[in-house]
């Protein structure tokens, strides 16, 4: 046979058996898939409300057109998927998609969350799984102030590492997360479409834009708690800088400088004292008048 | 070769991450912790067991030419079928592995091995090549991560499955910090780099 044609032959058939191959095992697992990923929120559901072994399943779109599985349990507590993709606002995280199931009572607090899907980097990230993270967000509210700490002292969340990426998409996710609670999904809420739903519900104290008296320990004009939808979004490539923690890293700069010129005065005046030359060679002037005019 | 050397050969004679320097991108980006480490080489294991099986019984079929893109094409089936299987059956497991899974498919060591052993030779001395060279893998994957994560974390994870961890507190974070940088890349280059000169060392010492 034509070796051109062998070749072409080999890599047709073996591509082909591939091809066979994927799809039977695509048919075979794809049903168990899907399963197995309704399991696993089921189990959230279960894991946030134990009690709650029936609940009633339905799917709504969150504001971005993302589904939104929701599990109502008795009682008026609600437990619902949310993605970081599924609300504008909402900063990015590490890499791929970060979910959770969050469950909330009837007055609208945080009573436990699940990471149900991520990414994050295995060791750092990661650990937005762990319950020592995510016992934090218990009782919190739509009113909580919904940052990382990091990022300012006011914020309900304490970060993981030092860039707090993921954690930041994880709190800011909850705020997102409750806001579309209080707007779509709480008993009571005006139905999708109504007028007014789209408007974000003040929260008190969003009205006025002055820092709250007596409140000097943040520089940032930080919103009031509730003011979520005001705040800035979170761009993860440029971290929010504190601007306190600015003007002391120029400080210290600055004592620097003042240091280093000292020092080099010192030198200059050893040098004199020693002499014009200092292992056999002419010491250079470190100033920048040429005094010796070598 | 003896069995017994065709095994000892992968395990620590060719070791894969230690003198082979192969699939280096598992190596250093996985093993931030001892169970990730572990997880990574026995998928590693896994899939290189059944790559030198089909592929030392096809060798002999495929022309020369066409040798790597066929092997890749097997390769990669092999994996994405593990993947799914897996996906379907142990969910809990795919959760936590899950995202080395894909990376199997660029492991020079699954094609190194395919190419340089498996399509030289039979189907029994392929399996030995693999058990040797993926157990191997493992060992060295699995202290890599416990090293840098009682440095990095000061915990040694073992085993991590649904609800049960199995997780040693070498040192408390708030007595002793821990030092960050050895989770992170750089980490795993100076402790992979320690690895080579003490095996470098060992076998030195036992020549001598």
């Amino acid at each position: 046979m034509n070796p051109m044609v062998k070749m072409v032959l080999t890599l047709a058939v073996i591509s082909a058996g591939a091809a066979a191959a994927l799809s039977a095992a695509n048919q075979a697992t794809a049903d168990k898939i899907k399963a197995a990923a309704e399991a696993k929120a089921a189990r959230a559901v279960l894991k946030i409300f134990p009690d709650c072994t029936a609940p009633q399943r339905s799917e709504v779109k969150s504001p971005t057109g993302e589904a939104v599985v929701v599990f109502r349990c008795p009682q008026d507590r609600v437990c619902f998927s949310f993605s970081s993709a599924a609300a504008s606002g909402i900063s990015r995280p590490y890499s791929g998609l970060v979910k959770a199931m969050i469950g909330i009572d009837g007055k609208g607090e945080i009573v436990g969350m699940r990471i149900i899907q991520q990414t994050e980097t295995p060791g750092l990230g990661n650990k937005i799984v762990e319950d020592k993270f995510l016992d934090q967000f218990k009782g919190k509210s739509a009113k909580s102030n919904w940052k990382v700490r990091k990022d300012d002292p006011t914020g309900v969340i304490d970060g993981l590492s030092g860039a707090t990426i993921s954690s930041r998409t994880v709190a800011t996710l909850a705020g997102a997360a409750l806001r579309f609670y209080e707007e779509t999904l709480k008993s009571g809420a005006p139905a999708p479409g109504a007028p007014g739903v789209n408007a974000p519900a003040p929260g008190p104290g969003c009205g006025d834009a002055a820092p709250a008296p007596g409140d000097p320990g943040v520089n940032a004009p930080a919103p009031g708690p509730g003011c979520g939808d005001a705040g800035p979004v979170h761009d993860n490539r440029r971290p929010v800088v504190n601007p306190e923690r600015f003007q002391d890293r120029r400080a210290s700069f600055g004592n620097a400088r003042r240091l280093l010129r000292r020092e080099m005065d010192r030198r200059r005046e050893r040098a004199r004292a020693v002499g014009a030359e200092q292992d056999g060679r002419p010491v250079r002037p470190m100033t920048a008048t040429p005094e010796g005019g070598q | 070769m003896s069995n017994m050397r065709l095994f000892t050969n992968g395990f620590w004679r060719e070791n894969a991450a230690m003198v082979l320097l192969l699939g280096m991108c598992p190596t250093l980006a996985v093993t931030t912790s001892a169970f990730n480490g572990m997880g990574m080489g026995l998928a590693t294991l896994v899939v290189l067991l059944g790559s030198n099986v089909l592929i030392s019984a096809i060798a002999g079929l495929i022309p020369k030419k066409v040798r790597i893109p066929s092997y890749i094409v097997v390769i990669a089936t092999l994996v994405t079928i593990v993947d799914m299987f897996m996906a379907a059956y142990a969910p809990d497991l795919h959760a936590s592995l899950g995202l080395f899974i894909p990376l199997i498919v660029v492991n020079c060591i699954i094609l190194g091995r395919a190419e340089a052993f498996a399509s030289r030779n039979g189907i029994g001395a392929s399996v030995l090549d693999a058990l040797g060279m993926g157990l191997g893998f493992t060992t060295t994957l699995f202290m890599l991560g416990a090293v840098r994560e009682i440095l990095g974390n000061g915990t040694v994870t073992v085993f991590e499955f649904k609800e049960t961890v199995v997780r040693f507190l070498v040192f408390s974070p708030e007595a002793v910090s821990p030092i960050l940088v050895m989770i992170l890349a750089p980490g795993a280059f100076i402790t992979l780099g320690f690895f080579i000169a003490l095996k470098n060392y060992i076998d030195r010492a036992r020549s001598a």
